[in-house]
């Protein structure tokens, strides 16, 4: 169940390989490309998922709203999955 | 010019005195550092040296060997050390072997940053020298003056690749963020938040201290960070902006209570990661 506001877990953290930015943690390590690192760098606590679509669908305004949003929800839960991002409540 | 003025001491030295009170061959390269002179000559590091400072003074021996031990306060293979005072000033003279240097930095010229050599591996340094020394060296010849066989060092200054000093630097420093970073987090696990913030500092130092060599600005010792950071905010603004939130996470939190330490260590890294995402995405690591 995708919630709607969530944070980064202090445990991951973004270094930047062989121009590839990589996300580390204890558990999981994943690459991420740069529309992964714009969302992960707004899982801040405050944006809601709703600001995250919004903001995705200034940048990418080819693309329509079901699909990105679909998107950005699947690449949530998925980080949720793994606690790599934890939902505020 | 002649004579060096050390405005923070009030006095003027003669290259011409200084030299007479060193023992140095006609090939040697001489030149002048530390906080003293880095103060002087260099913007960014307004601020530094004082009047119980002393001057370093470097030589790069042609034959490192023909030194007289007997003359030697302390005697390394390739770095030696004497105390001599002129003016009222202390001289701290390191003697370095010519040849090992240009090694170095013909190496650090020809670091190739894209292999999966450990960053601190990339140099491969003679017996008795390392990294923090040559690093150091560094450092304090970018800042220095040069008082014998000045043509030479401007030579070697020009020689010297300075991105990959920066860059060597910038992933020393993100290494030790990084070899620091699990250990915070584990202490907050355990609840030992004094623990954790005293960690989560070292990570603060480092993180900005890649920050400000992603600037392209040197440093030697972890006590300057603020001077320089406050230095370099006066012409990038960005830097100013980090330089208020590294003051106010370092200084400025009340940690009067655990909660609040703990909240600070989350803060600083956050803060630090948001610092070294920043440098990656600029390319500097």
């Amino acid at each position: 169940m995708v919630r709607n506001v969530y944070k980064r877990n202090i445990l991951y953290r973004i270094r930047k390989l062989d121009n590839r930015n990589i996300l580390f943690g204890p558990s999981h390590c994943l690459e991420l490309n740069e529309l992964a690192l714009l969302i992960w760098n707004n899982l801040n606590g405050e944006n809601n998922t709703e600001y995250l679509i919004n903001l995705i669908q200034s940048q990418y305004e080819e693309i329509d709203k079901e699909t990105i949003e679909k998107d950005i929800l699947d690449f949530i839960e998925g980080l949720a999955d793994k606690n790599i991002i934890n939902a505020c409540v | 010019m002649d004579s060096i003025e050390i405005k923070q001491r009030n006095i003027i030295l003669n290259k011409k005195d200084i030299l007479e009170k060193l023992d140095y061959e006609e090939e040697d390269i001489i030149f002048l550092g530390g906080s003293l002179i880095e103060g002087s000559i260099n913007k960014l590091s307004n601020g530094m040296g004082n009047k119980l400072s002393d001057i370093d003074v470097f030589i790069l021996s042609n034959d490192i060997k023909k030194i007289q031990k007997s003359k030697l306060d302390y005697d390394k293979e390739y770095l030696k050390t004497q105390f001599k005072r002129l003016c009222s000033i202390s001289l701290d003279i390191e003697i370095y072997s010519k040849q090992v240097i240009l090694d170095l930095i013909e190496q650090l010229n020809n670091c190739d940053f894209n292999t999966n050599i450990r960053t601190f591996n990339l140099l491969n340094l003679p017996v008795g020298f390392d990294l923090n020394s040559f690093t150091s060296f560094i450092h304090r010849f970018l800042n220095g003056i040069p008082v014998y066989n000045e043509e030479v060092f401007y030579q070697i200054s020009n020689f010297l690749k300075r991105d990959n000093y920066f860059k060597l630097m910038v992933r020393l420093a993100v290494n030790n963020v990084d070899v620091f970073y699990e250990d915070a987090i584990g202490n907050i696990q355990n609840h030992q938040y004094e623990v954790a913030l005293v960690v989560a500092r070292n990570i603060l130092l480092e993180t900005m201290k890649a920050y400000i060599f992603n600037k392209k600005t040197s440093l030697d010792r972890d006590k300057w960070i603020p001077l320089k950071l406050k230095n370099l905010g006066l012409y990038d603004e960005e830097v100013e902006t980090q330089y208020k939130t590294f003051a106010k996470l370092y200084y400025e939190e009340k940690l009067d209570e655990r909660n609040n330490i703990r909240l600070n260590v989350e803060k600083i890294i956050n803060f630090s990661n948001e610092i070294i995402q920043k440098i990656g995405q600029d390319g500097g690591i």
